[in-house]
């Protein structure tokens, strides 16, 4: 099978978790003998080339936050529309790309950043079978024109880009819902998993009296992402400030600002929390195992993050805000701990354990063997292909031409423009 | 018999709360004629921009629907609204009225990625020249031009067809009792593209001339006032339909005296696509006289159903001798009454917009099928 992805970012130039999910399914589907070429954006730092990755997209790269502070209104309202909603260059790449790859099917990932809403209404308007892997409230972003989104495009998405989803959670399409788009086809719940080598299952789980080695991790630790770090060093200062001392926090991940540091002295957490900076993802599975716990303070509306399930395998149990993405997947007491997103809540969870009122060991075995088996991608891929497989059988008659295709995209991205400018030209 | 539902997009349409002008009456003119045509087997909802919706029946089979306009343009023309998309949803067709604007642009964009079979008219309103500079003409399937003239402008591969006409000759008649003509009209909107100050000028001292029309332009109607001084010229600004119709009926002729180059130096490429005044005129049975430009002598056969003039002592003459000859311009009255019965009604242009509708919509069938 011919599988053209598209997706804003591809590693190494990735953000997080999403793009990192691609390159492993793209790297999976190749493995099985499918063809797989990769449409992304020109890395915002120089790459080697690979021969299965195309980067001839443009980036409206919106995720720097010194460009919301330096930038006027009207400036980064055109480059939201140009993120979000059409960016005629890259319909025309991908034109170049469905002529000369022609692809039996394509796979959509991420698409904020690239124009995805005009990109999804090209493959529409060419009746090109796609798929799309749904990390993130994609469908809901691509429709937004000022931070909102606008009823008259959801509707329009709703009623025009019918086709064969993937969602990491249920929570995660609910989500979406709310926005205002109810996925219209074919929609399915498929978790995130864990790839390539994992750890053996531990032989010895922490035993109380012993120090308690928690982990927590992200791709970004700052200001900009939400990850919850926040909460987790403020747990540590709850613990201490009730006299326990017996426990180590590592937190890994790219610095991107001194809020965590920051935090972590004013808390007076130093000796307990440190900030270890990134690790490649092989090598942070790895070094899971040389933790009892691993934190996940996500934001609410996480849909479903990759790392506690890496976590998994070596019996690293995850303790985990109760309403994210992830916690629909594994079940309290059984595969996981789950709290309330509080800093106490983390801070309960810790204590109870080191006073031994929670025994880790059944958990994580638990744990390992459920990732074994449910949620190592080599599990998921054949689902994947499938539905590529059923995607790809759709019926293309009535299509358009590109030429139509690109002519509406001009006309869309020149509307947008003219639109957004208008109030401020009056 | 299943109904078909063509949308008619417009910027503005034919009311006081739009705008009152021959390019915001002729569609709704059309949208009658397929209705009539068709023996009901077409429906037109005319789709047009307001501060608030409204939906309104226009006549059997047509109706008006305005949408709530998102902002406020700088341009009239370049209204467009969120709710298009829903707004065309069930349409078998969008005929969009006004190609160089950004209402046409939002309504070929949308219309296009919906699938729908799409025509389009111009009215000479430009706003706006991304359809020209993007060839964006080339997504609409036809275009429908009212005359060779309006016709000659478009740069496009798509097929151009040109229909003639579109006058209620039903509501537009001839007197059914004898009337006293005694004055010439011009009526349209005032207007220096009209080129009613050059009429004025021209008329012969002793002749009466009503202008009727709308005053969109206060100096060029200011200028008008002052020209008219010492001669016979009555102003009408405030003329419903039926005013209208007994002024064709009284008059000896109606001039459209429009011009490329106005009295302030503006040039205007396309003054008149059509020329519906004078249409109206002659299904009035009144003679209709125009300048030598634009599209309006393709609609005058020159002796018999009015006069083309090429200067102010053209005109002068043929105004004299019509003022000064009842049969003469009875005669040609009827004759010009003939010719709108059977060329320029708008259920018979009504009836060529229906067989490419019919055309239009039976390929977009076969090709989902």
């Amino acid at each position: 099978m011919k599988v053209l992805v598209i997706s804003n970012l591809y590693p190494p130039d990735a953000l997080g978790g999403y793009e990192m999910g691609c390159a492993q399914v793209v790297d999976a589907l190749r493995s099985r003998g499918h063809e797989v070429l990769v449409l992304t954006t020109a890395p915002r730092t120089p790459v080697s080339n690979t021969d299965h990755v195309l980067r001839t997209l443009r980036l409206t790269d919106l995720w720097v936050e010194y460009t919301h502070f330096r930038s006027a209104p009207v400036t980064l309202r055109l480059a939201e529309a140009e993120s979000h909603v059409i960016n005629a260059f890259n319909v025309h790449a991908l034109l170049a790309a469905l002529k000369d790859f022609e692809p039996d099917v394509v796979y959509v990932w991420g698409l904020t950043g690239i124009g995805g809403l005009g990109l999804m209404g090209c493959l529409h308007h060419l009746r090109i079978p796609w798929v799309w892997h749904l990390m993130d409230d994609i469908p809901a972003s691509i429709c937004k024109i000022d931070n909102r989104v606008i009823p008259a495009l959801a509707q329009q998405f709703e009623e025009q880009l019918s086709g064969h989803f993937l969602a990491c959670s249920q929570q995660l399409i609910n989500e979406i819902k709310r926005k205002g788009i109810s996925l219209p086809g074919e929609v399915e719940v498929l978790s995130n998993w864990v790839a390539g080598p994992i750890p053996p299952v531990r032989s010895t789980y922490y035993q109380p009296g012993t120090k308690l080695r928690i982990v927590a991790s992200a791709a970004h630790i700052g200001r900009t992402y939400d990850k919850g770090m926040d909460l987790v060093v403020k747990a540590a200062a709850h613990l201490r400030s009730r006299g326990i001392e017996n426990f180590a926090i590592d937190i890994f991940g790219k610095i991107d600002d001194t809020s965590c540091s920051d935090l972590i002295k004013s808390e007076g957490v130093c000796d307990h929390v440190r900030l270890r900076g990134p690790l490649r993802q092989s090598e942070l599975i790895a070094a899971y195992q040389d933790y009892d716990v691993f934190a996940f303070p996500a934001r609410l509306r996480e849909p479903c993050a990759f790392a506690p399930i890496e976590a998994g395998p070596s019996g690293c149990v995850p303790i985990m805000g109760q309403l994210g993405g992830n916690s629909e997947w594994f079940v309290h007491g059984v595969h996981c701990l789950k709290v309330p997103r509080t800093a106490q809540g983390f801070a309960q969870a810790w204590e109870a354990i080191i006073a031994g009122r929670i025994n880790l060991e059944p958990i994580g075995r638990r744990l390992a063997a459920l990732v074994r088996s449910d949620f190592h991608l080599e599990q998921l891929i054949p689902k994947i292909e499938r539905k590529l497989l059923l995607a790809a059988d759709q019926p293309r008659e009535g299509g358009g031409t590109s030429a139509e295709a690109y002519r509406l995209a001009l006309l869309a991205e020149r509307l947008a423009s003219f639109l957004i400018q208008e109030p401020y030209c009056a | 018999m299943s109904v078909k539902k063509i949308a008619y997009l417009a910027p503005l349409y034919f009311d006081e709360k739009s705008y009152l002008g021959g390019g915001e009456r002729y569609p709704l003119n059309l949208a009658k004629g397929v209705v009539e045509a068709s023996d009901g087997r077409y429906e037109v909802e005319l789709i047009s921009f307001g501060e608030a919706p409204l939906r309104q029946s226009m006549a059997p089979g047509v109706t008006l629907r305005v949408l709530t306009a998102a902002g406020k343009p700088i341009h009239p023309l370049d209204m467009v609204s969120w709710e298009l998309p829903e707004a065309f949803s069930s349409a078998n067709l969008v005929h969009i009225h006004q190609a160089y604007t950004r209402c046409s642009e939002a309504g070929l964009l949308v219309a296009k990625q919906l699938r729908k079979p799409i025509c389009v008219t111009d009215h000479g309103g430009t706003s706006s020249p991304i359809v020209e500079h993007l060839g964006i003409l080339e997504l609409a399937d036809q275009i429908v031009a009212q005359s060779d003239f309006a016709a000659s402008f478009f740069r496009t591969s798509t097929p151009i067809q040109v229909i003639k006409g579109g006058v209620d000759a039903s509501r537009f008649t001839p007197s059914p009792t004898p009337v006293k003509r005694d004055r010439v009209l011009f009526l349209g909107r005032l207007l220096p593209h009209k080129g009613i100050d050059r009429l004025i000028a021209a008329m012969p001292p002793e002749l009466p001339l009503t202008v009727c029309g709308r005053a969109y332009d206060a100096p060029y109607f200011q200028l008008l006032q002052t020209l008219a001084e010492g001669k016979t010229v009555e102003f009408i600004t405030d003329a419903d339909d039926d005013r209208i119709l007994d002024l064709y009926r009284r008059a000896w002729a109606n001039i459209l005296p429009s011009v490329h180059l106005d009295c302030f130096g503006n040039l205007h490429t396309q003054p008149e696509l059509m020329g519906l005044s004078i249409l109206e005129a002659m299904a009035c049975g009144t003679p209709a006289i125009s300048s030598r430009i634009a599209a309006m002598p393709e609609f005058i056969v020159e002796g018999e159903t009015g006069f083309v003039f090429d200067d102010a002592d053209d005109l002068a003459s043929a105004l004299r001798m019509l003022a000064a000859n009842p049969d003469l311009v009875e005669w040609m009255g009827r004759r010009a009454r003939r010719r709108v019965e059977q060329e320029y009604d708008y259920r018979v242009a009504g009836g060529r917009l229906v067989q490419i509708y019919d055309r239009l919509i039976t390929r977009t069938w076969e090709v989902a099928a």
